[in-house]
């Protein structure tokens, strides 16, 4: 199809030196393979949508799959028998695998995609979303970062480092096993934290909530501490903060739990 | 038959007006031509400034009336404007085609020529069962009436505008509001889309379609009843060496009446109006 369109992409495409290799165009009636170029080697998942509930699972596989749905949005077409909703959702999402590397984004801003991504549980997984989602990890035992500003964040039977962070909602991780693994971060404003830790497992937990409660079903053994004052100078300004963590010991003590939140409880849990 | 008109003034044989040094060369001219087909006609006509209007006509010959004006700041940018920007008229058999300027790869190429310009109003005739592919750039509308071949049609900076058709391929503006007008069901799948324009697409009463709908920043209306269609998502897989990328889209599927051929809408900060045809 020789269009307008198609000739402006034409010259863009050149003029960046780029060859543009015929695409293969078909519909989804299934979830979409994503081929590893190592499958043997560790990946990377990255996932940015703007809004989206992301569920990422991991499994004993070598390639990624990939499944949207929704884009229900509240568009209206107004006609003669009255204004309807456009149902049946409508989206638009990209995705990209480059060297064991998988990123996946969207820029679209009618509506809240569904997302579900299944991927070695051996997979390191980057995502956030903003508006609307929610982030749910399962069964990964690589390195997780994962952000959502307006939503909760929420991980399963993980087995590798979490750095959480939600501004207005909750984060709950729960730990299938602690061993070997680098340290957690939890991190909210407006949101409660929750932990969940094997029966056997051991760590340090530093805890900070301002105005939340602290509970635990573990027996945890608290370390002295003071109040750790930083202070930064910066082009004419001082910043002094203070953090005033407690700081404590779950089974003799492990990889360091940090959980920090200002308006919001903090929980660790005992999980079967 | 082919025919290389800007050689033709090169000659002398139109009027150049060159009245000083630093004045603009204008060179304009207006005549007709005339083409016999036979019957699978096809018109292919790209100009780069102007209007390009396409009109049912006789069954056995495609006539063009055509209106240029090749401009240029001084003798030499025109001499070069004539070796760039070339206005090429022929016949292939049952193809008919004008062209402005040649392929971008060439120009590439070449040294740019500032200031020249080369505005084509063209206005052609066709057999209705035309297959047309038609599109301006700058300065002009795209105007395609009362055609029954498979009709493409495009602009980057005007509007286009269709009425009176059974089946197009791709109706599409980068700046300008797409006007789609059809005389009964559409009879094949087409893309309708502008990125900055409003869409405009007529239906005559009766008809059957599917719309697959990608709107953005607009809304949609209709004076036409309309029923929610489950749409599949698209995928397109692009490989560049080892990269793979994956396009995926999902639409709003509409139905009119039984539904029918896809008339794909796409535009981004545009409003969508599906109408009855007059």
């Amino acid at each position: 199809m020789d269009t307008t369109l198609d000739r402006a992409l034409a010259v863009v495409a050149f003029l960046i030196g780029m060859f543009v290799a015929v695409p293969i165009v078909y519909a989804q009636s299934s979830p979409i393979t994503i081929e590893l170029s190592q499958p043997d080697q560790p990946m990377t998942l990255k996932v940015g949508i703007l809004s989206a509930d992301i569920v990422v699972i991991g499994e004993a596989r070598g390639d990624v799959e990939l499944v949207v749905e929704g884009g229900e949005s509240e568009r209206r077409i107004v006609t003669p028998s009255g204004s309807k909703a456009i149902t049946g959702g409508s989206y638009r999402l990209s995705a990209t695998e480059d060297n064991n590397v998988v990123e996946v984004g969207s820029d679209w801003r009618n509506s809240t995609l569904q997302v579900v991504i299944r991927v070695p549980e051996a997979a390191n997984v980057e995502l956030w979303t903003t508006n609307n989602g929610t982030i749910l990890v399962r069964g990964i035992s690589g390195e997780m970062q994962l952000q959502n500003t307006n939503g909760p964040v929420t991980v399963e039977a993980a087995s590798g480092p979490v750095i959480a962070e939600s501004v207005n909602d909750d984060i709950s991780v729960s730990f299938s096993d602690l061993n070997d693994i680098g340290a957690t971060s939890l991190t909210s404003v407006n949101g409660s934290l929750t932990i969940g830790l094997p029966e056997s497992a051991s760590a340090e937990v530093h805890l900070d909530t301002a105005r939340g409660d602290i509970t635990s079903d573990f027996e945890i053994d608290i370390q002295p501490s003071a109040p750790k004052v930083s202070r930064t100078e910066d082009r004419g300004t001082i910043e002094v903060s203070v953090e005033n963590a407690i700081i404590a010991n779950v089974n003799g003590g492990g990889p360091v739990i940090r959980m920090k939140t200002l308006n919001g409880d903090i929980q660790i849990n005992r999980t079967p | 038959m082919k025919r290389t008109i800007s050689n033709l003034s090169a000659m002398g044989l139109l009027l150049v007006s060159a009245t000083a040094q630093t004045a603009p060369i204008v060179d304009e001219k207006k005549w007709t031509e005339s083409f016999e087909v036979g019957d699978a006609p096809r018109l292919t006509v790209d100009v780069i400034w102007g209007d390009v209007i396409v009109e049912k006509g006789r069954s056995d010959r495609i006539e063009m009336t055509i209106e240029s004006v090749r401009r240029a700041d001084d003798q030499v940018s025109f001499e070069r404007s004539l070796e760039q920007i070339p206005l090429n008229i022929g016949q292939d058999k049952d193809d008919i085609y004008l062209r402005v300027g040649r392929d971008w790869r060439h120009w590439n190429t070449l040294p740019p020529c500032r200031g020249c310009s080369v505005v084509v109003n063209v206005v052609v005739r066709v057999p209705s069962n035309t297959a047309v592919d038609v599109s301006s750039v700058n300065d002009g509308e795209v105007i395609v009436s009362d055609v029954a071949g498979v009709v493409t049609a495009s602009n980057v900076n005007g509007g286009v505008s269709t009425s009176g058709l059974a089946r197009c391929e791709t109706i599409e503006s980068v700046n300008g509001d797409v006007l789609v007008g059809f005389v009964q069901s559409p009879q094949r799948d087409c893309d309708i889309e502008t990125l900055n324009g409003d869409i405009n697409v007529s239906l005559p009463s009766g008809a059957n379609a599917d719309f697959e709908v990608s709107l953005s920043n607009g809304r949609m209306r209709s004076e036409i009843d309309l029923s929610p269609k489950s749409m599949p998502a698209q995928v397109e897989h692009v490989q560049r060496g080892d990269r793979h990328h994956y396009e995926i889209e999902k639409r709003a599927g509409l139905r009119v009446g039984r539904g029918g051929k896809a008339l794909t809408l796409k535009s981004l900060n545009g409003d969508v109006l599906v109408e009855r045809s007059q």
